[in-house]
């Protein structure tokens, strides 16, 4: 036997898809905070931040520190101090890794969802 | 200092968003700050709101710089800097430079002077981290080393302190440990709120009360830093509270003739600790405990620290120069994930 959709299926219908749009709407909202962005510090006060993505190719110049932001990377290229401890640190990929320069007091660090399931590196 | 809201979680447990399947809501604040001559990095959530976790922050911020005031030797209304200048005299000290004397007095002994809080004088002479970093003449080393040895400070009891033959301390080998069990106690003590708090004191790192609320998902990920590529790791601990302490050659050194001349002194011949060993991590629920280990076990090099380890049940992780990654027995009571192969090591279960 065949059954009909009747008046009150279309609204269950509906009201279903409507539900599915917002689910969708809060997965788009969602993945546009899963954004990576790298933070330049000095002294404590903001000096730039960046969002990186594939095409991002920059370099920031400060007094004493030179910083290269290439594609969702970020690395202390160069500085002046006299324990090149920030230089060393080497690359940044993922959000919650900083380079800190303690002479300059210059923070490079990278804010987003931590894509990696490693907390914190320790060294 | 610098203080920003890095999420707010709204986990639900039958949404099947998010990665925890927590069904608690966290507010996290991360404070950003200096102290200690390093930079500090702690994350504080709760359960209630983003002023709690932000006002426990500041607390927390405030506490660590009371502590760096406290322990500093360059800071002149530091306590520190005031018995290392008191010629000899018996010098007042607050609480908390007392304990952590105490501690650091502790640990000297029970490694044999491995480990030494009056390794100021060498420290001093090479300069390492400064302007002024140098090899000094085997002279000037011998008589630095006339003034190192722990048993030069005397504790007298009513936080009175006194040092011997010329010795100074500097405590920058256990500070920041004693900063990391100041804000676990901190946490634990305040019971107005379910804490859960991550806290990057430069080579320590202090956790409590597990990454989540429930169960099963509240395990810290803490990655052990490849010595050749900070940013990677060679291996994961994981666990909910604790502290995890690394010492190594591979940030504070300079290179003269080809040689690598690193921050971690021997105290038996005043040059930096030639052990074969690139970094040792130390995993345990005293910070100040693996802060003062890491450094001694690093002296002691692999054999002699290895059998440290298993005979006072120390969790710990060698990494050898020839890239050679040991665990002790005790690591077995965390999780332990070795991820070295790629980048060369081999793990020697």
């Amino acid at each position: 036997m065949r059954n009909k959709l009747k008046f009150g299926d279309f609204i269950i219908i509906g009201v279903v898809l409507a539900m599915a749009g917002a689910l969708a709407a809060a997965l788009t909202f969602h993945s546009s905070g899963d954004k990576l962005y790298a933070e330049v510090w000095q002294n404590d006060t903001l000096i730039e931040r960046v969002q990186l993505n594939d095409a991002t190719d920059r370099t920031i110049k400060l007094d004493g520190n030179t910083i290269v932001l290439s594609g969702k990377t970020a690395k202390m290229a160069d500085a002046d101090c006299r324990d090149q401890v920030c230089v060393r640190t080497g690359t940044l990929t993922h959000a919650g890794q900083a380079a800190v320069c303690l002479p300059h007091r210059v923070v490079l660090k990278l804010v987003g969802v931590n894509d990696s399931s490693i907390d914190a590196v320790v060294s | 200092m610098k203080r920003y809201l890095a999420a707010a979680m709204l986990l639900l447990a039958l949404s099947g968003c998010g990665s925890s399947g927590s069904s608690t809501q966290l507010y996290t604040i991360t404070e950003d700050f200096f102290a200690m001559d390093t930079y500090m990095s702690v994350d504080v959530s709760s359960e209630k709101s983003e002023s709690a976790a932000e006002d426990m922050a500041v607390k927390i911020e405030q506490r660590v710089n009371q502590l760096d005031a406290a322990l500093s030797r360059t800071q002149q209304a530091g306590d520190l800097y005031k018995l290392n200048h008191a010629n000899g005299q018996p010098t007042e000290v607050s609480d908390d430079t007392y304990t952590a004397l105490e501690k650091a007095l502790e640990y000297a002994e029970t490694t044999n002077g491995a480990f030494d809080p009056t390794m100021a004088p060498l420290t001093d002479l090479w300069g390492i981290g400064t302007d002024n970093a140098r090899v000094p003449a085997q002279s000037e080393i011998d008589e630095a080393l006339t003034h190192v040895g722990y048993q030069n400070v005397k504790l007298l009891g009513n936080n009175q302190v006194q040092l011997l033959n010329g010795a100074q301390v500097d405590l920058g080998g256990i500070g920041k440990g004693y900063a990391g069990d100041i804000v676990h106690e901190m946490v634990e003590s305040d019971t107005s709120d379910q804490w859960h708090v991550l806290a990057r004191l430069s080579g320590n790192i202090e956790m409590y009360g597990g990454k989540t609320a429930d169960s099963g998902t509240d395990d810290w990920n803490i990655g052990i830093a490849d010595p050749d590529d900070n940013t990677d790791s060679i291996a994961v601990v994981s666990l909910r509270d604790g502290s995890v302490v690394t010492s190594g050659d591979y940030e504070r050194f300079f290179e003269k003739d080809g040689k690598r001349y690193h921050h971690i002194f021997d105290p038996a011949t005043g040059y930096p600790a030639d052990s074969g060993l690139r970094g040792v991590t130390v995993i345990d629920s005293c910070s100040t405990k693996a802060d003062a280990l890491t450094t001694a076990l690093f002296v002691m090099g692999l054999d002699k620290g290895m059998k440290y380890c298993e005979e006072n049940e120390i969790a710990a992780v060698f990494i050898t120069s020839d890239k050679q990654v040991y665990t002790t027995s005790k690591t077995g009571d965390c999780t332990f994930e070795f991820l070295g192969e790629k980048k060369g090591y081999t793990y020697a279960e």
